[in-house]
């Protein structure tokens, strides 16, 4: 088939090595060796210079010297973890020529600005992919990459933000009324797209068995449809991120106590996402606090965000009692869903069959999954507190262990039937490394990965493999009993 | 000379002074190599001569019976017994290609084949393989017979194991011939030849004037349809031109000639007993020797033919089958008129070929019939054989294939298949149970549907699934073999081990390229290969090398001042 042959992409450490032995003139080894304080003769080898370029020598001041659209820009190269063409940093010069027709025009005054701005201060790498059969000019195949040596010198992107402690105001009702829905589903929004259910005792939200990250998927894909900040927007410059990626990005730079205000984000959203219809930060950021995403302080007129902790998880919860107590029977545990953690949630719905019954969600021991989780709750806080509390649960416990282990299934595994006795011995010493293990009545058994080379074995030994095959069928069983 | 039977007075001739010809091709046994290659490779055809690519037909033409055909494909490209082969493997329907082409530009002058591949049409030839025969020579018979045009007959066109030369196809899309139906008048040929004795020479000459006698419009009617009405005035011979060897001028032959008949039907009789008839060892043919020069397209040279033994039980429709002997030295001889292919196809799985002839001998093979009898379905060798040659095999070789029978039970691999393990296992088990092992472990079906039922019977089973490259051991406190069997790692005191290699590497800087180029000259003269960066003017190598170089240093300062500068550390 005739291929449409492209330009080959080239990865970012391929960038610097190149970068070093081809695309750099000796006013440009000059220059950055001035920024960056290298002495000229360290400079004579490609791959000698390489290391230096990549070593933190001399970063400091070159990174404190940078104008605060710069660092931005190069932030969004780190978030991007691609390398870049030259068209990306039309929103850091701000030199690009509309009003001419080729790439090179429009593009030439950009790429000198960055050359004098980045390059030559030895904080950007940059290379020429080989031309392909699209015929694309020098300057367009040139790429950009901001190498990840520098990204941990690279200066905060919020040099504003505010140093606060204290877990600040968390919208706890927002998540507290979504559990509620469990036992009034009448009082859930329709437009929901992970509502409650249980089908067969198992708690689910949505398609998926409950747990909290579905949950905070849950709460972040409410505050996408409340803000709008979900989709990346057709006909902008490719370098670019969504305003929630862009939001994510920006929060995960800060420091435990660090908060920002909105109008920092208004400089990061528009190198970030430079789409004609702005993300209006101020709004973005209340819709992320009422959906529980963020949290927020407020001293008088302004107000600080960060992200919202993750749900705590049940290992860091020891009051139960405050949400979990015996039912009549004393067989099952009745739930508060107006203090449960969902953490707490996710732990006793592993382990149980929920049901609801007059407005109350029970939960009851569930010997099945208590089997499979028996090794990770047992000697847990919540399972010591499930078995000295209730009876039900106890039992369950105490029946598990006693039956767990003796019935063990084998899958993915080969077994075969070899009657002679020499190619038994044979194929054992060949496979050392208990690779092969024998069984009983003439039974080996093997992993899958191995059988093109115990087939070659028995081949070479003068025997063939009589292959016996239970596969298909079964699975022609099975698709009739599904029809 | 003598008389023939009465139905055709034939005289019988003496061949001793003439040149003999027989079909020296096996086209039935190539039919089948070729199509066993095609089966097996994919091969695409050239894009402009839609031909077979040199490299397959090199491949394909080393297996043929023709002993000239490789070197036809070396000198030509093309060897003319390959493409019979290949055509005739098209027309029976055993392959499939495009023909037609298409014509891909407006100053195209031929069509293109692009992506033309070769297909396999393995349902058509099974169904072949899968007749008599009398069946399969009826088959290939048929299908030659009723494959013609106005150009490719044997008027106009050379047979391939022939001498005989054509006439010029100029014109012949008119006239008589495109209402002559060739396939009619090859099958009458044909019973013709049938009322001959085998093994007997008869002049052809005496075939003809019989013919003009008792059939004078066995090829063209009395009166013929012409395809054009113009070309009524031309006569029933309009068509068939001779010419003078060393002349361009044609002459029409004339119904009025006396021997108008032996000029075209004659000249047809002979050209039919060199296409189909010899071509398919019918017959065997008695040239006349030496050549004689004259008119063209010859006529008489074909002075005798003979009828072969395939031939008559052929046309009476008692062609016997294969007849298959197995002998003690696990020879096994297949005796055929012709080459038994679908014999040959239903024994090789389990025997090698050795020659292939009117007896066809092949030997029994250990290896192969151990896999043969451990594929999937196999039945029982012996009887198979047995049902073959159609009486008991030799002694020592039903005892063999007893043996070799065990030995291909002898590593029985079960596919999706798992174990389970555990005492007083419930009841429903067995349901899934293929093999016990042992009375705690069991080779099972579809093991992960038997957990999720022992699940559900709360047994609390572990559900262990094993690496593809290495068998998982069970966790502590499961009652297991593997947990014996299979040792768990020992923990090294060790530190974790970081591997490195250390190499020096010299690097040379030349002040331009003119001194690097010299320096790289007198590299490669002395078979010095190092590492030459000329974007850079570097030369680098290691210091192993360092002797070398040094060398070419010395060499090079006979004829040039060198300033070596060497950097301190």
């Amino acid at each position: 088939m005739r291929g449409t042959r492209k330009g080959k992409i080239l990865k970012e450490t391929e960038i610097a090595e190149k970068m070093c032995k081809e695309e750099l003139a000796a006013a440009d080894v000059k220059a950055i060796c001035k920024a960056r304080g290298f002495s000229i003769p360290d400079t004579r080898s490609p791959a000698l210079f390489e290391s230096l370029l990549l070593s933190d020598l001399g970063l400091q001041s070159v990174f404190g010297a940078l104008e605060r659209v710069e660092i931005i820009m190069l932030h969004l190269l780190k978030g991007l973890k691609k390398p870049v063409n030259i068209a990306a940093f039309e929103r850091m010069t701000e030199k690009r020529n509309n009003w001419r027709r080729t790439f090179n025009q429009q593009y030439g005054e950009v790429f000198k600005q960055v050359k004098k701005r980045l390059i030559r201060k030895g904080i950007l790498v940059f290379a020429t992919a080989p031309a392909g059969f699209d015929k694309k000019s020098q300057l367009e195949r040139q790429l950009f990459a901001f190498p990840d040596q520098f990204h941990g010198h690279l200066p905060p992107l919020f040099p504003s933000a505010k140093v606060l402690h204290g877990p600040g105001e968390y919208n706890d009702a927002f998540i507290r009324n979504k559990l509620r829905q469990l036992v009034h589903p009448q009082s859930a929004d329709t437009t929901d797209p992970s509502p409650w259910r249980i089908e067969e005792g198992e708690l689910r939200m949505g398609d998926a068995s409950f747990d909290v990250a579905a949950l905070h998927r849950w709460r972040r894909q409410r505050w996408v449809a409340s803000a709008k900040i979900s989709s990346v927007r057709e006909g902008v410059p490719e370098a670019r991120m969504s305003p929630l990626n862009a939001l994510d990005y920006a929060f995960a730079t800060l420091a435990p106590d660090e908060w920002i205000e909105p109008e920092a984000l208004r400089p990061v959203l528009k190198m970030f996402c430079p789409e004609k219809d702005k993300t209006n930060p101020e709004q973005a950021l209340r819709r992320g606090w009422e959906t529980a995403c963020l949290v927020r302080r407020r001293q008088g007129e302004k107000t600080w965000y960060r992200p919202a902790p993750l749900f705590r998880d049940v290992s860091k919860i020891s009051t139960f009692h405050e949400f979990l107590s015996e039912d009549k029977s004393g067989e099952g545990l009745r739930v508060n869903l107006d203090g449960i953690p969902p953490g707490g949630l996710e732990a006793i719905a592993r382990i149980s069959k929920l049901r609801i019954g007059g407005g109350v969600l029970t939960a009851s021991p569930d010997r099945v999954r208590i089997g499979r989780a028996i090794h990770t709750i047992r000697d847990t806080g919540f399972g010591r507190w499930l078995t000295e509390t209730s009876r039900g649960f106890s039992r369950a416990f105490a029946d598990v262990l006693q039956r767990w282990g003796r019935h063990v299934v084998h899958e993915n595994i080969l077994i075969a039937k070899v009657r002679d006795i020499g190619l038994k011995i044979g194929l054992e010493k060949a496979f050392k490394d208990s690779r092969i293990i024998s069984l009983p009545g003439d039974f080996i058994a093997f992993p899958e990965g191995l059988l093109s080379r115990v087939e070659a074995h028995v081949a070479g030994n003068g025997f063939a493999v009589k292959t016996i095959d239970r596969t298909a069928g079964e699975i022609g069983k099975r698709m009739a009993r599904n029809e | 000379m003598s008389k023939n039977n009465p139905a055709m007075e034939l005289k019988t001739v003496d061949v001793s002074t003439m040149d003999i010809c027989s079909c020296e091709f096996d086209p039935r046994k190539d039919l089948h190599v070729y199509v066993n290659y095609v089966r097996e490779r994919e091969v695409k055809r050239s894009v402009r001569e839609n031909a077979i690519p040199k490299v397959d037909a090199r491949r394909i033409v080393k297996q043929l019976s023709d002993p000239e055909a490789l070197a036809d494909i070396e000198e030509n490209n093309r060897s003319p017994w390959l493409d019979f082969i290949d055509r005739l493997a098209l027309d029976l329907g055993f392959v499939g290609y495009d023909t037609e082409g298409e014509y891909l530009g407006y100053t195209s002058s031929a069509p293109s084949f692009v992506d033309n591949y070769i297909d396999y049409n393995e349902q058509a030839y099974q169904r072949f393989l899968a007749l008599s025969m009398q069946q399969q020579e009826q088959f290939l018979f048929d299908r030659q017979v009723d494959g013609y045009s106005e150009g490719d007959n044997e008027f106009f066109s050379r047979s391939i194991c022939g001498r005989l030369d054509a006439f010029d196809s100029w014109g012949c899309a008119t006239g008589v011939v495109p209402g002559i139906e060739f396939d009619k008048v090859r099958n009458f040929l044909f019973q013709c030849l049938a009322d001959c004795r085998p093994g007997v020479w008869y002049e052809t000459a005496s075939l003809v004037a019989h013919l003009k006698r008792r059939h004078p419009y066995f090829l063209i009617p009395r009166s013929p349809s012409f395809k054009y009405r113009g070309d009524r005035a031309a006569g029933r011979y309009g068509n068939f031109y001779e010419k003078e060897k060393e002349s361009y001028k044609r002459n029409i032959v004339s119904e009025k000639d006396r021997d108008a008949f032996e000029r075209v039907e004659g000249r047809f009789v002979e050209r039919f007993l060199e296409n189909i008839p010899l071509t398919m060892g019918y017959v065997d043919l008695a040239y006349a020797n030496p050549d004689n020069p004259g008119i063209r397209p010859s006529l008489g040279k074909i002075q005798a033919f003979k009828i072969n033994d395939g031939f008559l039980p052929f046309m009476r429709g008692t062609l016997r089958e294969p007849a298959v002997t197995v002998l003690p030295n696990h020879e096994i001889h297949v005796e055929s008129q012709w080459y038994p292919a679908a014999m040959l196809t239903r024994i090789e799985p389990f025997a090698d070929l050795v020659s292939t002839d009117r007896i066809s001998i092949l030997k029994l093979s250990r290896a192969k019939a151990v896999a043969y009898l451990a594929g999937e379905g196999a039945a029982d060798l012996a009887k198979d054989l047995e049902a073959l040659t159609g009486g008991p095999l030799p002694v020592n070789i039903a005892a063999e294939l007893a043996e070799w029978a065990g030995q291909s039970e002898s590593f029985v691999l079960y596919r999706g298949c798992g174990l389970v393990e555990g005492k007083n296992l419930p009841a429903f088990i067995k349901s899934y149970e293929v093999e016990r092992l042992a009375a705690d472990l069991r080779l099972v079906r579809t093991p992960d549907i038997l957990f999720s039922e022992l699940e559900q019977a709360e047994q609390i089973p572990v559900l262990v699934t094993h690496r593809a490259n290495s068998l998982r051991r069970p966790q502590d406190g499961v009652k297991s073999i593997f947990n014996r069997k299979l040792k768990q790692k020992k923990k090294t005191g060790q530190k974790e081990l970081i591997a490195i290699r250390q190499q020096t590497i010299v690097t040379l800087f030349f002040q331009d390229a003119g001194s690097l180029a010299v320096f790289t000259q007198a590299l490669t003269e002395n078979q010095c290969f190092v590492e030459i960066d000329k974007k850079r003017r570097t030369v680098a190598y290691a210091a192993d090398q360092k002797p070398h170089i040094d060398a070419v240093i010395r060499q090079l300062k006979k004829k040039y001042r060198i300033n070596l500068m060497k950097e301190k550390a």
